[in-house]
């Protein structure tokens, strides 16, 4: 079987904030089609692992979409080439109404470069997230949290992505809700998405998955999968569990 | 009480230029989080720009040209300076924008000379617009209203109904995930704040021509658009607006009822002679000095201003 390009090749990435280091020589792969999740303690540098490969925040190291160098793009470089980002705090635009919020997840023209990716429309964020359509024009702001994460998937679908980067996707919601952005991520993993998911909620977190890393203080010490890592107590004891 | 009519037409027609210029002060600070002390000199490069357009070409080229003119200006500042002075903090971008001030001023004293220039509204707008009460309202003011009106509504319209202008009102609220869904808003930055200028440089082309163009306009106009962002509200557009009315009337106001204070105050008379000499004041001397008290005050009162969410 010829190699296949991974998706996203992470190697010996570091990033940090100022003076402080938070991440060191992190490799990591996503494959075509692939979900992978990342977990780690609380202040483990999983957020900044996916902002780094967002380009939110300044790193060294190289980081490869497809075989293409993209670490060292602004942010709005890495969103065109397909890389589309679900952010920890949701971050949607509460001031605008749900429709608008969409819309600004749709770049258009010159903005959509060489995205080739997962093709999405308005029409079929509705049909996936049935209580969007009926809020449309209201406020963001208003949603609960759980509509708000529906808006921030839907959002970033928009883009068309090749990669969807979610950083803790079920934080603060009703165990109604954590079900429903659960089936939401295996609909779009069946799909054919790639995805790099962070996720604390470890149960979800592997029955998603096809492959896991755990984040310890900034490095990748664990990488295998589900089954290896819920088999592994001595891992999950020292860098998972609390 | 027949002066309230006119005194009104003054106070929108000065209200609005006011505000085409505390809009866009007010747009580029929300956005960048910069005080742009430069905006007023802006204005003024507007008015000289375009008495030096209009002497070749005409009033009405120099309207349209000496506005675009300042608009490339901004921009060029804001994507060649300010742009990398922000990546290091708000006091460089300040100093800068300071030092800017001073350097066109200066500028505009080599170029045109230390007096006020002979610009002034074409013939066509000299006449009378209409007559109310016994007072003529010029034409030239009507003029300030009716392009004050069309480019504040061509600014609003593109902010509030294009994609471009959504793409600025998020980038109002959340810059950095604006930047994640692809939009490049150091562009958007470039562009707001060459709408701003451009903003500027419209009232300057208008406001020099109806009031003075002088290299002292900038210093005198940037005072009172400073008073009006702080009464207002640090960036607040609806705040920037009433403030800007506010200031525009009450200026408008004190020149056109022209009474002594002493009239008004009379029962003070005579208790001191340092009262007396200020109760000799005519209003209309006290006018200068009116926006500056109207901001102390609110500052007393509401540090944050009229509609702020932040104090100043
Ligand atoms: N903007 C920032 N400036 C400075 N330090 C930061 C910043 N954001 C995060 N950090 C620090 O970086 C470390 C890793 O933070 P990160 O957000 O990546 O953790 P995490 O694994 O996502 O955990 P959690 O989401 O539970 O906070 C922490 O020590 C945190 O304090
Ligand atoms: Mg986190």
């Amino acid at each position: 079987m010829a190699e296949t390009v991974p998706l996203l090749a992470l190697d010996r990435v570091s990033a940090g904030y100022g003076p402080t280091r938070v991440l060191f020589d992190v490799s990591l792969e996503v494959n075509p089609g692939e979900t992978v999740t990342l977990v780690g303690r609380n202040g483990a540098g999983r957020s900044t692992l996916v902002k780094a490969i967002a380009g939110r925040v300044a790193r060294q190291g190289s980081i490869r979409l497809s075989g293409e160098e993209i670490g060292g793009l602004r942010a709005f470089e890495v969103a065109r080439r397909g890389v589309a980002y679900v952010p920890e705090n949701r971050e949607i635009f509460a001031d605008l109404t749900v429709e608008e919020n969409l819309v600004l997840g749709a770049p258009v023209g010159k903005e959509r470069g060489a995205m080739e990716g997962f093709a999405w429309s308005i029409a079929q964020s509705y049909a996936l997230f049935p209580r969007l359509g009926e809020r449309a024009k209201a406020p963001a702001g208003v949603l609960s949290g759980g509509e708000q994460q529906m808006l921030a998937f839907a959002r970033a679908l928009m883009g068309c992505p090749r990669l969807l980067l979610v950083d803790e996707p079920t934080e603060g919601l009703s165990p109604l809700m954590v079900q429903l952005i659960a089936e939401t991520l295996v609909t779009l993993r069946d799909a054919g998405l790639s995805i790099l998911l962070v996720e604390q909620k470890l149960d979800i977190a592997l029955d998603i998955a096809a492959r896991a890393y755990v984040l310890g203080h900034g490095s990748i010490v664990f990488a295998g999968s589900p089954s290896e890592l819920r088999s592994c107590e001595s891992i999950r004891r020292a860098w998972i569990e609390v | 009480m027949d002066f309230i009519f006119p005194a009104a037409l003054n106070a929108i027609s000065y209200g609005l230029l006011l505000f085409m210029l505390a809009a866009g002060l007010t747009l580029v600070f929300s956005l960048m989080g910069v005080m742009n002390f430069a905006h007023a000199s802006l204005y003024m490069l507007g008015a000289y720009f375009a008495y030096s357009i209009a002497r070749q070409a005409g009033f009405w080229v120099g309207l349209v040209a000496a506005p675009l003119l300042v608009a490339g200006l901004g921009m060029l500042i804001e994507r060649h300076v300010l742009r990398h002075l922000h990546a290091r903090g708000h006091i460089p971008e300040l100093l800068f924008t300071f030092g800017l001030v001073l350097v066109i001023e200066e500028i505009v004293k080599l170029v045109w000379g230390l007096g006020a220039v002979d610009y002034r509204v074409p013939p066509e707008l000299r006449g009378t617009l209409f007559e109310a009460f016994g007072t003529r309202f010029p034409m030239h003011k009507g003029f300030v209203i009716l392009v004050a009106l069309a480019s504040l509504g061509a600014i609003w319209w593109l902010i509030a109904r294009t994609r471009t202008g959504l793409v600025v009102r998020a980038a109002l609220a959340n810059p950095a995930m604006v930047e994640s869904l692809g939009h490049d808003v150091g562009r958007i930055f470039t562009l707001v704040f060459g709408l701003g200028a451009g903003l500027a440089g419209i009232a300057g082309a208008v406001g020099g021509a109806v009031l003075v163009t002088e290299p002292a306009m900038a210093a005198h106009l940037g005072t009172i658009i400073f008073v009006i962002v702080v009464v207002g509200g640090l960036g607040s557009i609806k705040g920037a607006f009433i403030a800007s009315l506010l200031i525009g009337g009450l200026e408008s106001v004190l020149i056109a009822i022209d009474v002594r204070l002493s009239d008004l105050l009379m029962p003070l008379k005579g208790l001191s002679s340092g009262l007396d000499a200020v109760l000799a004041l005519k209003a209309s001397q006290l006018a200068p000095i009116l926006p500056y008290l109207l901001m102390v005050a609110v500052l007393v009162f509401r540090p944050r201003g009229l509609f702020g969410e932040r104090e100043v």
